[in-house]
């Protein structure tokens, strides 16, 4: 393991935030550390497809004058950061990792690349992805590579944000998710991905998969800096549809490090479930330590059954490969040659689910909603693997992988809810293992607390790839 | 808002090689054998997946299509 501690890429974007106003460090020196770091790993790792090198000195030169001159932002001004390719930057490339978009150059930002700039966020680049935010790789991009075994996959679909997080590439990272595409990539990598609240992030400029299963949200290497990010790009969006006016509360590091009286539901039976071929015992293993923490810092941990998770894989297969169909249902017909064989696979499954399967796919939603949201009457949070296994080799290139996989973290899109994944430990091979946590709708400042205290209390990030 | 289990009576049917391509056909699409071969696998085990969405009824459940957290709440 690295123990680079003294270096800036090991930083924090919360103890870099403090550096840079007390003018300890300046941005351009430390986006410097950053695109130097670049210089050194993606081409072994993959995590960028666009390194912005040249706006990336501009921006880190304009934030030290601010800086310098008494306009200090707040906590992400100065620190650089990058954006999975699918986030609409006005005048950069944006390809979401496929051959379609290869040469897209938007016009505009979209509504989270606007705030980050805004905030004084500095943009290194854009993120390396599974195609299309499904799967695969697009014809001519290359695969990300896990930091801890790079013969295993970074997961996906934000697989280059986990990548460059891990790495130390990126202070912080963009990501979106349908299905998990925030969580699975950082539990697969050590770092955090919290997916917000439906309609808490804007979804403006972002590349659409699936309308209604879509979230974007940050990836960190600590929780309070998933926090700092989430603070910088919620809020009401008119550009938006789907957006909320539901006020976030500011983060708040915690001095108490117990969780008295904090009830924490497990759903065992579908999240702990070592009957089923695809889930690793050694995850749960590791899982279940992480309950034991969670017990042992004063929080009630008990079992409770919410019937709909059986229907829940089903209801969030037909939703999000229907929807992703009708997304890119046109390019589709008329030019099959430019997706890989992996998604053009998966997307034409989803032109056949007949009309029936998503309406009852919808309903089902419905039904695990109404369920969660009861359960929420009696309890603060849920706990959970957040992954069934860790890190394979061969999960992008196996087609029925996606389809067949069960998913712990598609039931937080099927309802909307926040949920988040922090380092809960490794296996006998060194690989990470991530747990998930779940709030009710829009509670993510308490979401992060518990997420906070368990991560101060497990210490698991501090521990690094060898690179 | 209980979940009752359908006792078999919906199944979905195992669809043959001349159905597929009439599946395929009302969806436009214009494939090769090989990848009409590899698509119906694909669909196959999809199809296991969803069997489950089949194998429950949901008329005493809720009717309507909704979603909360509702969009765009207290706009």
């Amino acid at each position: 393991m690295d123990d680079n501690s003294n270096f800036l890429y090991t930083r924090s974007i919360a103890e870099a935030s403090k550096l840079i106003e007390r003018r300890d460090i300046s941005p351009v020196e430390l986006t410097q550390a950053f695109l130097d770091r670049i210089r050194d790993l993606n081409c072994s790792l993959n995590a960028y497809i666009t390194v912005t090198q040249e706006i990336a000195i501009r921006q880190a030169r304009k934030a030290e004058k601010e800086i310098q001159a008494g306009f200090y932002k707040g906590y992400l001004h100065g620190i650089p950061i990058a954006l999975k390719d699918l986030f609409d930057t006005e005048g950069i490339k944006t390809t979401a990792g496929s051959m379609l978009f290869k040469n897209r150059i938007p016009v505009k930002d979209s509504t989270v690349t606007a705030r980050l700039n805004e905030s004084g966020a500095i943009l290194l680049g854009k993120l390396a992805m599974s195609e299309n935010a499904i799967a695969g790789i697009g014809i001519g991009f290359k695969d990300p590579k896990n930091p801890w075994d790079i013969s295993r996959t970074a997961g996906g679909s934000s697989n280059g944000s986990a990548v460059a997080v891990a790495s130390g590439m990126a202070m912080g990272a963009m990501g979106s998710c349908t299905r998990g595409s925030i969580r699975a990539p950082a539990s697969y990598c050590n770092v955090v991905g919290l997916k917000p609240t439906y309609g808490r992030v804007s979804r403006h400029g972002v590349l659409p998969l699936s309308w209604t299963l879509d979230h974007v949200g940050p990836m960190t290497y600590r929780v309070e800096d998933a926090a700092i990010m989430l603070d910088a790009i919620s809020g009401y969006d008119k550009n938006d549809p789907t957006s909320s006016n539901q006020s976030l509360k500011k983060f708040e590091i915690l001095s108490k490090r117990r969780l008295d009286g904090i009830k924490i539901a497990v759903a065992k039976h579908y999240f702990f479930d070592k009957t089923r071929p695809e889930v690793d015992p050694k995850v749960i293993k590791i899982a279940e330590e992480a309950l034991e923490k969670l017990d042992q810092l004063g929080a009630i941990i008990e079992e409770i059954n919410i019937p709909a998770l059986e229907y829940a894989d089903a209801a969030a297969l037909v939703i999000l490969l229907s929807e992703g169909y009708a997304v890119h249902q046109r390019d589709i017909l008329t030019n099959p040659e430019l997706y890989g064989e992996l998604n053009l696979l998966e997307l034409r499954v989803g032109g056949l689910f007949s009309n029936t399967e998503y309406i009852s796919a919808q309903r089902i939603r419905t039904i695990l909603i109404q369920q969660y949201a009861e359960a929420f009457k009696s309890y603060d949070f849920f706990a959970s693997p957040t992954f069934a296994m860790v890190a394979p080799t061969n999960l992008v290139s196996t087609p029925s992988a996606i389809t067949q996989m069960p998913s712990f973290t598609g039931p937080y899109n099927l309802t909307g809810l926040p949920a988040i994944s922090v380092p809960a430990g490794f296996t006998d091979e060194g690989l990470p293992v991530g747990l998930q946590l779940a709030a009710n709708a829009f509670k993510e400042h308490e979401l992060l607390q518990l997420a906070y205290i368990y991560e101060r209390e497990t210490c698991f990030y501090k521990t690094r790839p060898n690179l | 808002m209980a979940i009752i289990k359908n006792k078999g009576v919906l199944t979905m049917n195992t669809i043959n090689q001349s159905d597929f391509r009439a599946i395929c056909a009302k969806a436009g699409y214009d494939l090769t054998d090989c990848e009409q071969l590899s698509l119906k696998s694909e669909f196959e085990d999809a199809r296991r997946v969803i069997q489950p969405l089949y194998e429950i009824d949901l008329g005493e459940a809720e009717m309507v299509l909704k979603f909360y957290p509702a969009i765009g709440i207290d706009k």
